[in-house]
């Protein structure tokens, strides 16, 4: 119980941080600017492209929001030891697994308040257009995407303890903007690959996680063509970030370890 | 007045400090990753001379992206740290002007990406086929274009940290330095947007990569022109707002 | 801190100089280029390490022919690049040619895709690879399992879904915008909008020939253009008004072949008599043109005319009428 305590006070206070600093509310303003802009060309006086609004609004929904969460869990641990805040923390009884489920609980907060202002938008933007949206595979993106968002952001703590807050955002940025390309890269690299590379490509599937498993939003934009997931794949997709993201935990928690204070 | 010999030792520091913080690992990432996808695309071949240019084009334009980011970076964090880590007093306790202590810095974050954007690019024309005839006076222009470029990010870069926290300063910086050729298409009604810096002009990639000849001397000089105005403007603007700082 | 507003004024005038000189200037405004290119285009889009990229791409228009042909298929990834909305001008009217020619477009080789109808879609992409591989050709087991499962992915042995065209036209503005030079995503554009029925087809086309009036392919289109509007009152009342559309369309067509053919001599190799850097839609584009030319003459009686044309063009070989 005490444990819990500790992560919801640890959580509350990167929850706060990122409320009360201006980085979200920018990503939010600079979003709706994007998409106002776009939204004031021309398209020939034809009413209701609402494909063309979901395409745009889904892509810098995502992308806003794991920009979010790069930023803040890549910053999160380098600053505590470099600014001895650490100290006074882990000087109180509570152990380092506690600190990092704390910091991860807050960052993925912060990610569903980041993620919730802009599906709001979203949803205003398709009424003003009078559109649709079909609800039950946005529903499922949204929650998919805060898988991803857990992912990534133990996968920021594993690297910004693994080395230095820059090459740590760097790698992050590099990881999630190049998922899409892995699951087709690998493919085309098998056919081609020998019998040392084809091991590697297999090796590689299993241990990177696959970011882009968790972004439905090409099937979210052409709702009325494909159904919802069945539940069948949604839990096998929840099982698959609760495994990726508990194994990249450990590795940042062993890092952690290791660290001298 | 702006001293040499004090601007330089600020921009010597700075640059020791991107040592001193590995910031060289990231410039390592960058060109780590673009020599994986050179390769990844050599593994699974390239089978006309249309897809050896869409891979130098590739190359080209990810040498650029990864400069501009490198040095968009690099410029906003040099006040923001150095005012919260409280370690640019000790400078400032110097006989040294506020104004040349921003424009060491900004020296130090122009050498930095012009370096990257050097190494970045001299891997992609060593290791990317060239299948199809390429103008080389168009390349040179690319390259040289590239310097005025890099110096509009940086200076803006610094004159936003100025501004703002570094987080929004760093968003707005990345949405000027790689969206606003695209803004000023699609919304040049707005005549704010048309104040935007534009560095996209002075990206010559897919000319080069076309087989077009280079642009003529006169609008090499509007661009270098409109260039420096933005150099100048930033630096200014940063300048005020660095002297009028309360520390 | 407080600036004097003259300063910042100052300073505003300065930015609004600088933009005004780099405004002068557009590095990408140059006829032609590889990346505009079709027959380039098909060339990389086809290539392995185009579908190892998906829409991860440079070329702004590439990236929006790509979502394009995406939504074609309702979002589904080919490995080949399909033919969204044809290459050429002529594929895109094709109908309107022949029935005034009275020809079937294959016996001259034509190959009509996507342009001709949502049939001719389905016909185009049926068997075609998708990128993400189906079970039994996809070594990652069960993480190919979820791809299939998460991504807009249908088997291709079986029939594909094709969406109309109306929510294409937003990627077909933005892709002109990005870059007026491009001449095909006003061709395809055009084609789409005069699909929906859209009155502002003829406006685009137009828009398209502003930026780039040497481009006989869009010349060749607002006659076609011209040329259904032509057909459309033929059948209504006044008769007058579907003779100057007629005059007006056979001038467009004039005007295309003639701009057409100066532009493929200029590419006439000397030594070898072949010719250099010519698609094979841009062949079958200058074919239409002159072939419309002489029809649409001799259909507004000027005999004259239609025989210099036959004249003029007969360098392009055994197709003309």
């Amino acid at each position: 119980m005490g444990e819990l305590r500790s992560i919801a006070v640890i959580a509350k206070g990167v929850w706060l941080e990122a409320v009360r600093r201006k980085d979200v509310y920018v990503l939010v303003l600079l979003c709706c600017g994007l998409i106002g802009l776009t939204m004031t060309v021309d398209f020939f006086d034809i009413e209701g492209l609402t494909k063309f609004y979901r395409e745009i609004a889904l892509k810098l929904m995502d992308v806003s929001t794991a920009a979010a969460v790069i930023l803040l869990a890549c910053r999160q641990l380098p600053r505590e030891f470099e600014q001895r805040t650490i100290y006074p923390l882990l000087a109180r009884p509570i152990g380092r697994l506690t600190f990092l489920l704390g910091k991860m609980a807050g960052v993925c907060a912060a990610a569903a308040f980041c993620f919730g202002l802009f599906m709001a938008i979203f949803a205003a933007g398709i009424a003003s257009l009078g559109g649709g949206i079909g609800w039950s595979l946005f529903l499922q993106h949204a929650y998919l995407q805060m898988l991803q968002m857990l992912l990534l952001t133990t996968a920021c703590f594993a690297l910004s303890l693994a080395c230095s807050p820059d090459a740590a955002l760097t790698l992050a940025f590099l990881f999630y903007f190049t998922a899409g390309l892995l699951g087709d890269l690998s493919v085309m690299l098998y056919e081609v690959a020998g019998t040392a590379g084809r091991a590697g490509l297999w090796l590689l599937t299993y241990v990177l996680p696959q970011l882009a498993l968790f972004d439905l939003s090409e099937k979210t934009v052409h709702f009325e063509i494909w159904p919802a997931l069945g539940p069948g794949t949604m839990a096998a997709l929840t099982a698959y970030a609760l495994v990726y993201s508990l194994a990249l935990l450990g590795l940042a928690h062993a890092l952690f370890r290791r660290r001298p204070l | 007045m702006i001293r040499l010999a004090h601007v330089i030792p600020v921009a010597r520091a700075a640059l020791l400090d991107l040592v001193r913080r590995r910031d060289v690992a990231v410039a390592g990432i960058f060109t780590a990753a673009l020599l994986a996808l050179l390769a990844g695309a050599r593994a699974v071949g390239l089978e006309n001379p249309a897809t050896g240019t869409l891979l130098l084009n590739l190359g080209l334009t990810l040498a650029v992206g990864a400069a501009h980011l490198m040095t968009l970076l690099l410029g906003a964090r040099q006040f923001p740290e150095e005012l919260e880590n409280r370690t640019l007093y000790p400078l400032l306790a110097r006989p040294v002007r506020r104004a040349e202590v921003l424009a060491g810095k900004w020296i130090a974050c122009v050498l930095a990406g012009t370096g990257l954007y050097a190494v970045l690019t001299l891997a992609v024309l060593a290791l990317a086929p060239r299948l199809e005839f390429y103008d080389h006076r168009t390349g040179f222009q690319m390259v040289a274009l590239q310097i005025p470029a890099l110096m509009t990010v940086a200076a803006w870069a610094m004159l936003l940290s100025l501004l703002l926290p570094k987080g929004p300063a760093v968003l707005i910086a990345g949405v000027m330095t790689f969206a606003s050729g695209a803004l000023l298409r699609l919304a040049a009604a707005f005549w704010l947007v048309r104040l935007l810096p534009d560095v996209s002009k002075l990206d010559l990639a897919l000319r080069y990569t076309d087989g077009i000849g280079p642009l003529p001397v006169s609008d090499v000089i509007l661009l270098a022109g409109g260039a420096a105005i933005w150099i100048l403007l930033g630096l200014a603007a940063a300048a005020q707002l660095f002297a009028g700082k309360r520390l | 801190m407080r600036i004097p507003a003259a300063k910042i004024l100052l300073w505003l005038s300065g930015l609004a100089v600088a933009g005004w000189l780099a405004a002068q200037v557009d590095p990408g405004r140059y006829e032609g280029g590889r990346a505009r290119d079709e027959q380039e285009r098909a060339q990389r889009n086809r290539s392995a390490l185009a579908v190892m990229l998906g829409e991860f791409r440079t070329s702004a228009s590439d990236v929006m022919f790509i979502k394009t042909e995406r939504y074609m298929h309702g979002g589904v990834a080919f490995r080949q690049g399909q033919r969204t909305a044809a290459q050429g001008a002529e594929d895109l009217y094709a109908t309107e040619e022949e029935e005034m020619a009275g020809h079937d477009g294959e016996e001259h080789g034509h190959s009509h895709g996507h342009g001709d109808d949502e049939h001719g879609a389905a016909c185009a992409s049926h068997g075609m690879p998708t990128v993400i591989p189906p079970a039994e050709k996809d070594f990652r087991g069960w993480v190919g399992d979820l791809y299939r499962a998460v991504k807009p992915w249908r088997d291709s042995s079986k029939p594909h879904i094709h969406t109309d065209g109306r929510e294409l036209l937003p990627w077909f503005r933005l892709m002109t915008l990005s870059d007026p030079g491009y001449i095909q995503g006003y061709l395809a554009g055009g084609f789409w909008l005069q699909k929906q029925g859209s009155a502002m087809a003829l406006d685009f086309i137009e828009e398209g020939l502003r930026k780039n009036p040497e481009a006989f392919q869009l010349h060749l289109s607002r006659g076609l253009l011209r040329l259904r509007q032509a057909r459309d009152a033929e059948a209504g009342p006044v008769e007058e008004s579907a003779r100057v559309l007629f005059v007006e369309a056979r001038d467009d067509c004039l005007r295309a072949a003639e701009l057409g053919l100066s532009q493929r001599l200029a590419k006439v190799d000397e030594e070898s008599g072949t010719v250099e850097d010519w698609s094979k839609y841009q062949e079958n584009d200058l074919l239409a043109a002159c072939r419309l030319a002489i029809i649409l003459s001799e259909r507004l009686g000027e005999v004259q005319t239609a025989a210099r044309c036959r004249e003029r063009f007969a360098a392009l070989g055994p197709h003309l009428p």
